[in-house]
């Protein structure tokens, strides 16, 4: 479905990506592990077209797409949640639904309804919530509003940065569920995550990105057996509720 | 004449000239939000709306609803096109960059409106008679009811576009969130674009409404503009609901001041007032302060 050929961005004069390639298919969920810095969100902002490729080739459903912006992603169904929620905070929960269908707008509001309604079905806590504004929701409320209006773009490929961050286990737990029922609806997935266990968890292949390239790649399965990803990413000899500390990359 | 009759006079020369700045003060919140920037061509749109109707009305001999409405449009066009030959094309994003070329802008502008218009005085008539009316004691002239109720209008517009349309709240969200609006989809240029028209459009609303009581001058926006943009920072500033408060409160102060004590000193009292505020409460009266800023 997406195929990524040597991409490669910069920060000014860093070199973020270098020549990074990878592929997802249609109706997988592909995750990317990685430390800070490593260039995961780098990369999510090269496909969804709001941050410059210097070179490399993006092809999405056999089109190369290198040469689009923002908008026309976002229209082909490259959708992305991005990373620390980034909600419309002083807007109303369901406005920052509706923003999520802003060029599906000639849909006109009966068919937002269904779509809304879709979203509260998911999401039965954001029903009541749906007058209140969203920067005063908690953060799993908040990522549910996130990822919600991700999908109220309709997308066909996913691309989720960081669903996890901040938010408590049980929560952690509940954000995979959803993710893996949208793998069941036939969405293809994305996932950028430095909870890396969870990630691997529910994929069902894994990209290892590290300074900018691809370090590993592999079956989910198999990379979770990996020494190199479990000393770096899933802290053998820590104990479980400790956060793992990423050696790896820096 | 009774000090309540007097009073009663202050407060709606206040709220006459108090609609104008809060007009004024609209366009400055508008563009505050979508750019982060203060726009000091704010003050030429509104001398250019004046213009434009001497131009069409007097010049042209348009009918006055078609004048104000052409002269509206020809600003908010002027608006864009700022935004699109001097603010898009520069090539620092940094706020105070920025800021200078809107200045810079300004001074041209008004350049040109003096090799345009000239340096003379100019007046125009008002859109019905000059014979005041009597309203709880105080002469009220029709002007000032055009005033309200044309500010009314605009303000109740302004509110429908932003909390009911598609275009609307996407400049909204562009305001809280542009990286997150972009990922939306939002074309947030044209955003951008769109605020600074709107601010034009705003601007020469207030300033064809208030000629015919003040003069027209190439350069009358000017302290008007000042004033407008003390309402916006009295109001808090970047705030819509704000800004209307603010141009209403400063207008009617400045009013009562200068009735109180003496009209000499109109605009070091509104100059003031903007001080006090800025010592005692920099968020405005309505302001979110700091912390608000995400």
């Amino acid at each position: 479905m997406l195929r990524v050929e040597k991409l490669a961005a910069s920060y000014g004069a860093i070199q973020a990506l270098k020549g990074v390639s990878l592929e997802v298919n249609q109706g997988e969920i592909v995750c990317l592990i990685g430390a800070n810095g490593a260039g995961k969100t780098t990369l999510l902002n090269c496909l969804s077209g709001v941050h410059a490729q210097r070179q490399g080739r993006l092809v999405y459903r056999g089109q190369d797409i290198s040469g689009t912006n923002a908008q026309q992603r976002v229209k082909m169904g490259i959708v992305q949640v991005p990373e620390n929620r980034q909600l419309f905070g002083p807007m109303t929960v369901e406005e920052n639904l509706e923003m999520g269908a802003y060029l599906r707008g000639k849909t006109g509001r009966v068919g937002l309804a269904a779509e809304m309604e879709d979203i509260f079905r998911r999401f039965p806590i954001l029903k009541d919530r749906r007058k209140q504004r969203a920067g005063t929701l908690s953060g799993g409320e908040q990522q549910m509003v996130a990822i919600g209006r991700g999908l109220m773009a309709n997308p066909s490929l996913l691309l989720l940065d960081e669903p996890s961050l901040g938010l408590a286990p049980l929560v952690v737990k509940e954000i995979f569920r959803i993710i893996k029922g949208l793998r069941e609806e036939g969405r293809t997935i994305l996932l950028v995550e430095q909870n890396a266990l969870g990630a691997l968890t529910i994929s069902d292949r894994a990209y290892v990105l590290e300074t900018g390239r691809v370090s590993l790649s592999g079956p989910a399965r198999d990379l979770m057996q990996d020494d190199q990803v479990r000393r770096a990413f899933l802290g053998q000899t820590v104990p479980e509720d400790e956060k793992p500390r990423p050696i790896l990359g820096s | 004449m009774t000090t309540w009759d007097q009073f009663a006079q202050f407060v709606f020369s206040g709220l006459t000239t108090g609609s104008i700045y809060a007009l004024i003060a609209l366009g400055f919140c508008i563009i505050h939000n979508s750019t982060g920037l203060v726009n000091f061509t704010q003050v030429d749109f509104v001398s250019l709306g004046g213009l434009m109707m001497y131009t069409l009305f007097l010049g042209l001999g348009l009918p006055l609803p078609a004048a104000f409405v052409l002269g509206v449009l020809a600003v908010t066009a002027v608006g864009g096109l700022v935004e699109r030959l001097t603010i898009r094309p520069a090539r620092s994003r940094e706020i105070t960059v920025l800021i200078f070329i809107t200045i810079g802008v300004s001074i041209l502008m008004r350049g040109l409106f003096k090799i345009i218009w000239g340096k003379n005085q100019m007046a125009l008539p008002s859109f019905s008679g000059d014979s005041p009316l009597i309203i709880l004691g105080a002469a009220v002239l029709p002007q000032s009811l055009w005033i309200f109720v044309i500010t009314l209008l605009v303000v109740g517009l302004l509110h429908y576009f932003f909390s009911r349309t598609r275009v609307g709240k996407a400049m909204r969200a562009t305001s809280f969130n542009p990286r997150a609006a972009a990922l939306m989809g939002v074309d947030v240029n044209s955003m951008i674009l769109l605020s600074f028209a709107l601010s034009g459009g705003l601007g020469a609303v207030a300033g064809i409404l208030i000629v015919p009581i003040t003069t027209l001058s190439y350069d009358v926006g000017v302290m008007l503009g000042l004033k407008g943009f003390a309402a916006a920072i009295l109001g808090g500033y970047g705030n819509v609901v704000g800004a209307v408060v603010g141009g209403l409160v400063l207008g009617v102060l400045e009013s009562i001041g200068a009735g109180m004590i003496t009209s000499t000193y109109k605009d070091v009292i509104a100059f003031s007032i903007l001080l006090l505020i800025l010592f005692f409460k920099p968020g405005g009266l309505l302001g979110y302060g700091e912390k608000q800023k995400v």
